[in-house]
């Protein structure tokens, strides 16, 4: 029997600047103890789909079509069904944790009046009932977590919570609405092994949302691919990721990089152009417009969802064609960076040694009562040739963006020294000189705050010629059209806002911005993390063409393993604020490594079948770095511990060779023979 | 939730301030209760600079005879306790009552941006010590404070406008020293540092036109209460000192003829009401406006 | 929590001092010559000399803040210039029926403005929120003079049901004698602020019920009035007990202009009439006790904040 059945859904929402429609003509099915994957960039609906489930859409929005669900069709329920419904047979869990469950209400009362108001259990059965639960989504102490306000959980908990939540009442259907996206990776992997071992226990159907493949490759039975409002394909899992048969599947499943250096791939397939706006939708094919595969008969009629193999369906026309001949793989470009110098024949372009920064942190009035330290980055050093890439890589809160603001002279110096060519870089901005300001740029991760909302972007371009004497006044405006040539944009863009850019433009611009000064380092945080996948890659293109011919050296920080993996010569691999791992980008990513950067790697989520690495997952969460744990930082989460020397004693790097170090007390030759046994264990 | 209408919307290209304003007056004419308070002021400000021409008698002139008179033709709203006539001076004390609490406001955001904008941007002890100043001066019952400063420098209409002026000052550089605290930590300011920009184009190049909006919105809203504490200040003697009329002193005079006429108090009274209601639907409806925009 | 009080209490203390030092500045540099004020116009500048000298006040700025403030805490806060009696228990008398007064208008305040902001805030756009929403933009644009003024003609004057002055004979207010003479000042208290805190609430409640938690909630299943007792009543009042907290200092300023405008004996026109008439240390006691009483007010507004906000309780 089919737990949920959408036949025909349309939803769109209505406002005075016209009728988005978010979602059209969708119909799917959810078998029992099935997990479907519905996947898709943001604003192609599925978050919609999730919400017309549970009803729960802003007034203005005209819903039709059916959804059935058991015996009663939730389009048109009324209130007491929907009430008996919720919570009760549909549970959901959501993308972020900590707002979504309330600040002010310990978590046992969040937990407790599920049960309540389904089935009237109050005291200690239901106590006992929630503890239960919690145990099963493996919270640890449940009785400790129970009497605490969400605000005093870690995201893991947080997310732990409202599954626990969600699955209480043990639910036919669990609509997941990115449920691990605001996570870590060591954590979301955490989370979704767990996912994987309930859907199991619990044998129910599950909608799972996200926009991250790998994620949904990991867990979901069969998959659904949405853009603009449309399903566009259809296949069980793997049938999906191994023969997509829409040109926009195949598209995302190629531009996000897999474990590869673009030495040896080459530059990512990108998909041109941008999710046209829901209150203006072409006619036609709505991916028309970015597809390699387009004829003119494409934008006539709109497709149909038809069925190209057992189970599997696709909307397009040219599905024969697309499967005959994936798109000519991209031409593999020649190395782009010099090779790295052998022994100190050539200097180093920045050199960064023994680098502290501390946070005082002020508590009690005026900060006379005490304060405290916080050791963001505690001794950290290393080094980038001319025209090479660094990557830096750890996870949230591990202090990779303040070695960037360190760097930059934008966040103080507590101690160490940053020298860049012969000048010395360890002092604060306004001490450092034009000239030495212009050697360095940025560009930032939040594409909405990089560019001055009021500025237009010929202003925001020209800043930096004024202020680095780069051209003559009366040569400015060529040479910014120049620079918009440079990161694909052209000369109607001048007079634009931020406003009126899409996020890959205004990054596009932010870039452009960073070059103009004619730099020779680049210092990027995170510049594609809050970029659409399709997007990502083309930014991701467009920074390695300019760093080959603008001949700059990058330095990029990032969360996303494959990415910096992608990207860098160099890397270095940064756990509360200290480096564990750093080396040649390649090394760094085959054993021996540090158990941090194995459990790293091995949480990563990957698209391809076999490609899955060997299960390491940490235990607990990142400690705070106001009071890091002595020895070893890694040693409350390793997996891989020895005894007491991690605790007391800090680890001395150890070297592999090719400039290779690890910081673990582990000897090398162990190390190596543990995580190639583990690797060969999970392979088989 | 994804927000399908975020969409960047690149029908609306109107790059120059000047056409954010037309766009911005252009949303306020849809709004009705922006419209009447629209309306309602520019009425007021009609008579501000019409008064004294369009006035009937003389702000001193005295019809004998004519003590708290109820509203007639020849006096359309009565006449005082020395037989004035109540609607010229009400139309003569118009002009002061628009232009001094505006030019307090004007004195107010200009301390407090000065204030707002230094104490947020350089952080630290200063901005810690001159909070916990304006923290404190918040706590002073603001008319008390006006009264004070007014007994202290005596007064006169400069130094009502300085009274209100610095009792306003507080607040607006706590809402300046907010939005820059925000806005200073924006990646755009950063990128202005790494090219060296001076202090001073950061702070008015890149934060301040970012900061603006919410800052005359709030500007027009204080304008109202502006009125309202002169309005108070002339009900307790210490408003604008004779011979001008003030609202607020005219009110205070008739309400000892309540028994007589109890219209007298009321035309001052209103007027200083609509004026401050205008001031209110204005903001509220430009704040509607710029956050559609 | 505790801690919490502690520290809040050590920031208030602090605000005291500080204002306690404007209040004397000010009062410094206001154009009263206390020696003329006591001995009067016909007294010789000798004697004026003399007693100048005596009180200390050739002293500079800091030596005589310190005097007077030791002096305030002691409770010596000298004789009135123009009414010859302590101002002590004069001003005790008057904080008293002006805090009697600021209840009343409280207790008129917080339920109402409150009611008025969730009904606007749930029914958002909606009739009711339009009524509301206009409704408050108006009751916060009219001077509290001719609140009061209007309410005396309608009541005193028209309906003859209240009266419109509340002197009371013997200077000491009695809830239960006097409550009619309480009403019509307490309702011009309230109109401002009733229509401050509705706008506020409405706009706090429209957030909340627009927030992920609240999603969670509905989603969960629980009934509608759950919903909104249980989770979205504590959240959308965070904000205006915040907001509160800001605007005691006006509810106190406001009450120089009713107290007037009714003839009523508190510690408003206790300092206007102080004001008016040059008589220093009235002018600076009455001060004093209105900051003391918003200072206090603002304390105890922090406590219900912290408890209906538990980030703050457990940071």
């Amino acid at each position: 029997m089919t737990v949920l059945d959408i036949r025909h859904l349309n939803v769109s929402y209505v406002s005075s600047r016209g009728i988005a429609q978010a979602v059209r003509d969708l119909s799917l099915t959810i078998q029992p103890s099935e997990t479907y994957g519905l996947v898709g960039e943001s604003g192609c609906g599925k978050s919609t789909v999730a919400l017309a489930i549970m009803r729960y859409l802003p007034r203005r929005t005209r819903l039709d079509g059916q959804i059935l669900f058991q015996d009663a069709d939730i389009a048109t329920a009324p209130p007491a069904v929907l009430g008996q419904l919720r919570g009760n047979r549909i549970a959901m869990v959501y993308q972020d944790p900590q707002s979504s469950l309330n600040p002010v209400l310990t978590i046992e009362k969040q937990l407790v009046e599920v049960i309540t108001a389904h089935e009237g259990a109050t005291g200690e059965d239901a106590r006992r009932r929630v503890i239960e639960m919690l145990e099963q989504v493996r919270m640890p102490d449940p009785a400790y977590v129970l009497q605490r306000y969400p605000h005093q959980l870690s995201g893991g908990m947080q997310q732990r919570v409202v599954i626990a939540m969600a699955l209480l009442l043990r639910p036919d259907l669990v609509v997941m609405d990115e449920p691990t996206t605001g996570l870590d990776v060591t954590i979301e992997a955490g989370v979704l092994d767990l996912l994987n071992d309930l859907r199991r226990e619990f044998k129910m159907a599950i909608l799972f949302i996200s926009h991250n493949l790998g994620v949904i490759a990991r867990i979901c039975d069969r998959v659904g691919v949405m853009y603009a409002g449309e399903l566009i394909e259809e296949a069980p899992v793997r049938q999906l990721f191994d023969r997509p048969h829409h040109p926009y599947t195949t598209g995302l499943l190629r531009c996000v990089p897999q474990a590869v250096s673009r030495h040896t791939s080459g530059a990512l397939y990108s998909i041109p152009g941008r999710v046209p706006p829901l209150t203006a939708l072409p006619r036609g094919c709505t991916f028309a417009a970015r597809c390699a595969f387009a004829e003119p008969g494409c934008t006539q009629g709109a497709p149909q969802l038809e069925s190209v193999a057992a189970g599997h369906a696709a909307r397009c026309f040219r599905w024969r064609t697309v499967i005959e001949q994936p798109a000519a793989a991209p031409v593999p470009q020649p190395p782009s960076t010099p090779a790295k110098s052998g022994t100190s024949n050539r200097q180093a372009l920045l050199t960064v040694s023994n680098l502290k920064v501390y946070f005082t942190q002020l508590m009690g009035l005026l900060g006379l009562a005490r304060s405290r330290r916080i050791r963001v980055i505690d001794d950290v050093s290393f080094s980038l040739e001319p025209q090479r890439t660094l990557g830096i890589v750890g996870e949230s809160g591990c202090g990779k963006s303040t070695i960037a603001g360190a760097v930059a002279g934008l966040k103080p110096v507590t101690s160490g020294r940053i020298d860049f060519g012969d000048s010395d870089f360890t002092r604060p901005i306004a001490r450092r000189s034009r000239a030495a300001l212009r050697q360095m740029q940025m560009v930032f991760q939040n594409s909405d705050s990089s560019l001055n909302p009021r500025h237009t972007v010929e202003k925001t371009l020209r800043r930096p010629l004024r202020c680095f004497n780069i051209v003559p006044r009366g040569h400015e405006r060529a040479h910014i059209i120049g620079l918009l040539k440079a990161v694909n944009l052209d000369e109607t863009y001048l007079d634009r806002r931020p406003r009126q850019l899409s996020g890959g433009e205004k990054q596009r611009v932010a870039i452009a911005r960073a070059f103009a000064g004619e730099p020779q380092l680049i210092l990027c945080d995170e510049p594609i993390s809050s970029l659409d996948v399709s997007v990502q890659a083309a930014v991701l293109n467009l920074l390695q063409q300019l760093q080959r011919e603008r001949r700059v050296a990058l330095m990029f920080i990032a969360h996303d393993l494959n990415v910096v993996r992608y990207l860098s010569d160099e890397v270095a691999v940064i756990y509360l604020g200290k480096i564990c791992e750093i080396g040649p980008a390649e090394a760094i990513f085959q054993p021996p490594y540090h158990p941090y950067t194995e459990a790293l790697v091995s949480a990563i989520p990957a698209i391809h079948a076999g490609a899955q690495p060997h299960a390491i997952r940490l235990e607990g969460s990142v400690p705070s770095p106001a009071n890091p744990p002595s020895g070893c930082r890694f040693h409350t989460r390793c997996p891989r511990k020895i005894g007491s020397v991690c605790e007391q004693q800090e680890p001395l790097g150890q070297d592999v060779g090719d400039d290779h170090i690890i910081y673990c007390h582990i000897p090398l030759s162990e190390l190596r023979a543990l995580q190639t046994q583990t690797e060969a264990q999970h392979t088989q | 939730m994804e927000t399908p209408l975020d969409q960047p919307r690149l029908a609306v290209s109107s790059p120059s301030p000047a056409a954010r304003f037309l766009r911005i007056l252009r949303l306020l004419t849809k709004n009705p209760i922006a419209l009447v308070g629209a309306l309602i002021l520019a009425m007021w400000i009609v008579l501000a600079i019409l008064g004294p021409a369009i006035a009937p008698y003389g702000i001193n002139e005295i019809t004998a005879g004519a003590v708290w008179k109820p509203p007639s033709a020849e006096h359309l709203m009565g006449t005082d306790q020395l037989g004035r006539d109540i609607f010229s001076r009400l139309l003569v004390g118009t002009r002061q009552m628009v232009i001094l609490p505006t030019l307090s406001v004007a004195l107010a955001i200009l301390l407090g941006t000065t204030i707002g904008l230094l104490s947020g941007y350089r952080g630290g002890w200063v901005d810690e010590i001159v909070m916990r100043v304006m923290d404190v001066m918040m706590a002073f019952p603001v008319l008390m404070l006006y009264l004070m400063i007014i007994v202290a420098i005596g007064a006169s209409a400069m130094n009502v406008v300085l009274a209100l002026g610095i009792g306003a000052t507080p607040a607006v550089s706590r809402l300046v020293r907010g939005l820059v605290l925000d806005l200073r930590n924006r990646e755009f300011v950063a990128a202005a540092r790494m090219r060296g920009e001076s202090t001073a184009y950061i702070l008015f190049q890149e934060i301040l036109p970012n900061a603006l909006g919410p800052i005359l919105v709030d500007g027009l809203v204080r304008i109202g209460y502006a009125c309202f504490s002169m309005g108070a200040l002339g009900f307790l003697g210490l408003g604008v000192p004779p011979p001008n009329p003030d609202w607020g002193q005219m009110v205070s005079q008739a309400r000892n003829a309540l028994i007589i006429t109890p219209s007298a108090p009321l035309f001052p009274a209103l007027a200083i009401a609509s004026l401050v209601v205008s001031f209110n639907l204005l903001a509220d409806g430009l704040s509607e406006a710029v956050k559609a925009d | 929590m505790l801690r919490f009080i502690l520290r809040r209490l050590g920031t208030l203390l602090i605000t005291m001092l500080v204002l306690s030092i404007l209040i004397f500045i000010l009062s410094d540099v206001m154009p009263i010559e206390p020696a003329l004020m006591i001995l009067g116009r016909e007294s010789t500048p000798e004697a004026r000399a003399a007693l100048t000298e005596q009180l200390g006040l050739n002293k500079p700025l800091p030596e005589r803040y310190v005097a007077w403030i030791s002096r305030f805490i002691q409770g010596d806060w000298g004789e009135s210039y123009r009414m010859g009696v302590e101002v002590l228990p004069l001003v005790q008398r008057r904080f008293t029926n002006s805090l009697t007064l600021a209840m009343m208008a409280a207790a008129i305040i917080v339920p109402v403005s409150l009611l008025l902001g969730i009904i606007a805030g749930l029914n958002e756009s909606r009739w009711p929120d339009r009524v509301i929403s206009i409704g408050s933009l108006i009751s916060i644009s009219i001077p509290d003079f001719v609140v009061g003024l209007v309410l005396i003609v309608l009541f005193s004057w028209g309906l003859r049901i209240l009266p419109g002055d509340s002197s009371l004979r013997g200077d000491t207010v009695n809830l239960m004698e006097h409550w009619q003479k309480l009403v019509l000042p307490a309702i011009t208290a309230s109109v401002v602020l009733i229509g401050y805190i509705a706008r506020v609430t409405r706009v706090s409640m429209i957030e909340v019920m627009d927030s992920p938690y609240i999603r969670t909630a509905i989603l969960k299943g629980l009934p509608q009035r759950t919903v909104i007792l249980r989770h979205a009543l504590r959240n959308a009042l965070i904000a205006p007990v915040a907001v509160v907290t800001t605007q005691l200092a006006w509810l106190v300023g406001g009450l120089i202009v009713i107290e007037r405008l009714f003839n009523y004996p508190g510690i408003g026109s206790l300092f206007a009439d102080a004001a008016l008439r040059n008589d220093l240390p009235m002018i600076q006691a009455s001060a004093m006790i209105a900051i003391t009483l918003v200072v206090l007010s603002q304390g105890l507004a922090d406590v219900i904040y912290a408890l209906l906000n538990p980030r703050i309780r457990f940071g």
